[in-house]
């Protein structure tokens, strides 16, 4: 299998030189290949935003190489960047950053129209984008008439309507109820498993890693040890997630 | 305690009280200036010509236009402020102070920030004053070597005026604090966006606002002098009510039309600018109706305040004589010989107790003129006066000469012979005409002053003539110029500032959307482009309005100044250029707080 992401030996180190600096990350390796379905935990502090802000290119390693869907990113200009960002990059995020002065419908349509593709195309990805996602009915609404849940799938359209190499979520569960949370979870491992979504999820929550098909532990700026679902159900491997963070602590 | 609260909370927020502040020292300075023109002791102290007696006038009524204005403006301000303030007032309520304390902090707050303003305004209003008294001594001739920029007089009213108002201010302040409740205080940022007025009433406003200003523009293009008042009022709250309602509904009904068309907005970020005006244009309704009326009302403070100036050579032709002499002592010789193609007729006349008497062959021989008005093409035209008319009281010529003898009783003209028979002594006088008294000015001043050292009873007479109609045109267009100026400044930068400050203080609630946009890949370049257009929006849209506005309501000034319309562009384009300044300096500071 291919792999889509990977990361090399990243470091980074916060602050300017001869000012009091600190090494948020301290030599990540690791990779994720096509269809994965991926999470990564840590406890408050441990550098899993830092981490996923070099991923989607908002910020650069000290040192190290990542590469996505075989591109290194530190070979990118920053203009580069920006449209490496809008084609290959999805983003979800814990407070779902949809623009309420924009309906869901056009919050949706935005990835797309920041690149040339012919206007009458848009629509009809929406819609179908949006049957995956239940929220046809809610399309012409504006974000602020929908429900937390209803919004994050909102996100979720957004990020995946341009057909990103990897999706990227942060704590894409941490502003919603349980039900919704839940639901949301379902529909982000439905797409993994049907669509074959390349997935990469942040979060310190058990529950929602154990919708995931591996999990890294990242602490105080390192990759620790990593889990694997393998056959286990959703529960089971709930379970086993809940022990080892009981022992590991 | 309290009052450390209330200062760090002042220089918490420094920047967006400086840009306020602007508003505010501007308005103190012109109203400190116009009050110290308008009762300054130098323009009294001195035996004033007619023409200097015009700026108490003039200054004055364009202090009450800025008084009011002022008054709109602070309380407008003020609540810009409260609203600012708001969330830590709410906390300092949670925290456990009493709504007392709070409202004494809110009056603090409100008066140091009017005493601050109006203290600097009044200093630098010293320094305007100094300058703009010096011009129009210099414009007008006026014999004053040492003008007073420093008036305590008005240096007094103007703190009362602020204070008042900023007293004023401040109840309303605290009064509005109290009816608000603890929870609404700590949340008023987060009101969530209020989208979808019902569709039908969002049209209605929309044609409304189209019909209340075209109402307002007819009003005030066939003003006519019968309805003076009715078209005026007519004209100003349709305008205003129109313009509220554009802003409230007619923009936000377009761009909803314009977001249907999925071709066109379906393009890079037009999609996000749109949506951005959709909902910015109808929440800056009140600011925007304001810019463009103070708009309109600047632009037509300067346009009508400049066509004064150039009307000034239209007072010269006012009268046919510039002035009169009633000796030729070899000073006023001199000046009589430099004039540039004068007309000089020498009159005769003898007194007796019963009246004046004339030598119609003189009249004959060189007739007397005089000049009228035309109001057809409103110019003024040389005529002669029927000698009949010459002796008449009632007619301007015969109440000169009554002028001229100080007597009282009849005029008469007699034939020759008759004339030659009378036993008293023989008197004279020359009136003096020049084609073009702008040109000969200095000399016609000089044998002015001449003929009242040589012969004080000219005096009266005097008043009568060109020379002092041209001084009082002179006084009352320069005059005009500079209020019009000042105004108009004043006008721009409160408006400037209260628009300026209302978008910078949506920035901090902006930013989170550049920041995902840039998240998604959006380059800055078209970030840039698109806030460029939506701030283009807010700034163009009130100032082509209130520039439409001063082109229909310069109809009212018709019968005032001759054509107004003339030479509009210059006020325009100056007007352009500072609002150019404003929107450029807006967008930077704009672009600094939301893109980094
Ligand atoms: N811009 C920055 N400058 C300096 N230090 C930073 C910066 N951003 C993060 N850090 C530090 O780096 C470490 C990792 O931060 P990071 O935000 O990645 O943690 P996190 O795992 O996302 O935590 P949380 O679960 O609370 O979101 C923290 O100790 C933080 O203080
Ligand atoms: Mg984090």
């Amino acid at each position: 299998m291919t792999n889509i992401l990977e990361v090399d030996q990243v470091t980074k180190t916060y602050g300017k030189k001869h000012e009091q600096q600190y090494q948020a990350l301290k030599g990540v390796n690791f990779s994720v290949a096509a269809g994965e379905f991926v999470a990564i935990m840590g406890a408050s502090g441990s550098g899993k935003t830092t981490l996923l802000n070099l991923l989607s290119t908002l910020d650069q390693p000290t040192t190290g190489h990542i590469r996505i869907n075989g591109q290194d990113l530190s070979s990118l200009r920053p203009k580069q960047m920006a449209d490496f960002r809008s084609q290959s990059i999805g983003f979800i995020f814990q407070d779902f950053n949809l623009l309420e002065n924009l309906t869901n419908r056009q919050n949706i349509a935005l990835p797309l129209t920041l690149r040339v593709i012919s206007t009458n195309r848009i629509d009809p990805l929406i819609d179908e984008l949006a049957d995956k996602l239940d929220i046809k009915a809610i399309l012409d609404k504006y974000p602020v008439a929908v429900s937390g849940g209803q919004k994050q799938r909102v996100a979720a359209a957004r990020a995946l309507i341009h057909r990103p190499a990897i999706l990227l979520a942060d704590e894409p569960t941490g502003a919603l109820d349980s039900a919704s949370a839940r639901e949301m979870l379902d529909t982000m491992s439905l797409l993994n498993q049907r669509d074959h979504v390349t997935t990469m999820m942040v979060t310190h929550d058990p529950f929602s890693a154990s919708f995931a098909k591996r999990i890294l532990f990242i602490k105080d700026g390192n990759i620790g040890q990593e889990v694997n679902k393998g056959t286990k159900s959703r529960p089971a491997f709930y379970q086993e997630l809940i022990a080892y963070l009981g022992t590991g602590e | 305690m309290l009052l450390q609260l209330a200062l760090t909370g002042l220089q918490r927020r420094f920047k967006d009280y400086l840009v306020l502040f602007s508003g505010l020292i501007v308005a103190s300075m012109v109203f400190y200036m116009f009050l110290s023109l308008a009762v300054n002791p130098s323009f009294y102290r001195h035996n004033m010509t007619i023409g200097a007696a015009f700026l108490p006038f003039i200054f004055g009524f364009g202090m009450v236009i800025l008084g009011v204005i002022t008054f709109i403006y602070l309380i407008y301000a003020n609540s810009f402020l409260l609203s600012m303030r708001q969330h830590d007032y709410g906390m300092f309520l949670v925290l456990g102070a009493k709504r007392g304390r709070i409202s004494l902090l809110v009056i603090l707050e409100t008066v140091v920030t009017g005493l601050l303003a109006t203290c600097s305004g009044i200093v630098l209003g010293f320094g305007f004053t100094g300058l703009v008294g010096k011009l129009l001594i210099g414009q007008l001739d006026l014999e004053i070597h040492h003008f007073q920029a420093f008036v305590p007089q008005a240096v007094l009213w103007t703190f009362v005026f602020f204070v008042a108002v900023f007293c004023f201010a401040a109840l309303w302040n605290v009064q509005k604090l109290f009816q608000i409740r603890l929870l609404e205080l700590l949340q008023e940022k987060q009101k969530p966006v209020k989208i979808d007025h019902h569709p039908l009433l969002q049209a209605l406003e929309a044609v409304m606002g189209l019909v209340l200003l075209a109402i307002a523009y007819v009003a005030m293009a066939r003003i006519n002098p019968s309805m003076l008042m009715i078209c005026f009022f007519t004209g100003f709250f349709g305008v205003l009510l129109g313009s509220y309602f554009l802003f409230h509904s007619f923009f936000s009904v377009l761009i909803t039309a314009l977001l249907k068309r999925r071709s066109f907005t379906y393009r890079r970020l037009r999609v996000f600018t749109l949506g951005q005006l959709k909902f910015r244009l109808p929440a800056y309704t009140q600011i925007l109706t304001m810019t463009s009326v103070l708009f309109a009302l600047a632009l037509g403070a300067i346009t009508v305040g400049g066509r004064f100036h150039s009307m000034q050579r239209e007072f010269s032709k006012s009268s046919y004589y510039a002035v009169l002499v009633t000796q030729h002592e070899p000073a006023t010789k001199r000046q009589l010989a430099k004039l540039h193609d004068p007309v000089m007729p020498i009159y005769h006349y003898k007194m007796t107790a019963k009246g004046r008497y004339l030598n119609q062959a003189e009249f004959r021989r060189q007739p007397l003129r005089g000049i009228r008005f035309l109001p057809k093409n409103s110019q003024y035209q040389a005529y002669t006066y029927p000698l009949r008319e010459v002796t008449r009281l009632s007619g301007q010529p015969g109440f000169l000469l009554s002028q001229l003898v100080h007597s009282t009783g009849t005029t008469k003209m007699l034939s020759n012979k008759r004339y030659a028979r009378l036993r008293s002594k023989e008197r004279w006088f020359q009136l003096i005409h020049v084609p073009d008294l702008v040109k000969d000015y200095q000399t016609i001043k000089r044998l002015a002053r001449l003929e009242v050292q040589a012969q004080p009873a000219s005096k009266d007479i005097l008043t009568q003539l060109g020379l002092t109609s041209y001084q009082a045109g002179l006084a009352l267009t320069s005059g005009f110029q500079f209020m019009g100026l000042f105004l108009g400044i004043a006008f721009l930068t409160m408006l400037a500032s209260t628009l300026m400050f209302k978008v910078l203080s949506a920035a901090s609630d902006d930013r989170p959307r550049y920041r995902m946009l840039i998240k998604m890949g959006t380059h800055e370049q078209l970030l840039r482009r698109s806030i460029h257009i939506e701030l283009a929006c807010l700034f163009i849209l009130p100032a082509v309005l209130g520039m439409i506005d001063v082109l229909v309501g310069l109809n009212m000034f018709t019968s005032l100044i001759t054509h107004p319309w003339q030479g509009i562009w210059f006020p325009f384009f100056l007007f352009t250029i500072l609002y150019t300044g404003y929107y450029v300096l807006t967008v930077k500071l704009y672009e600094r707080s939301v893109l980094n």
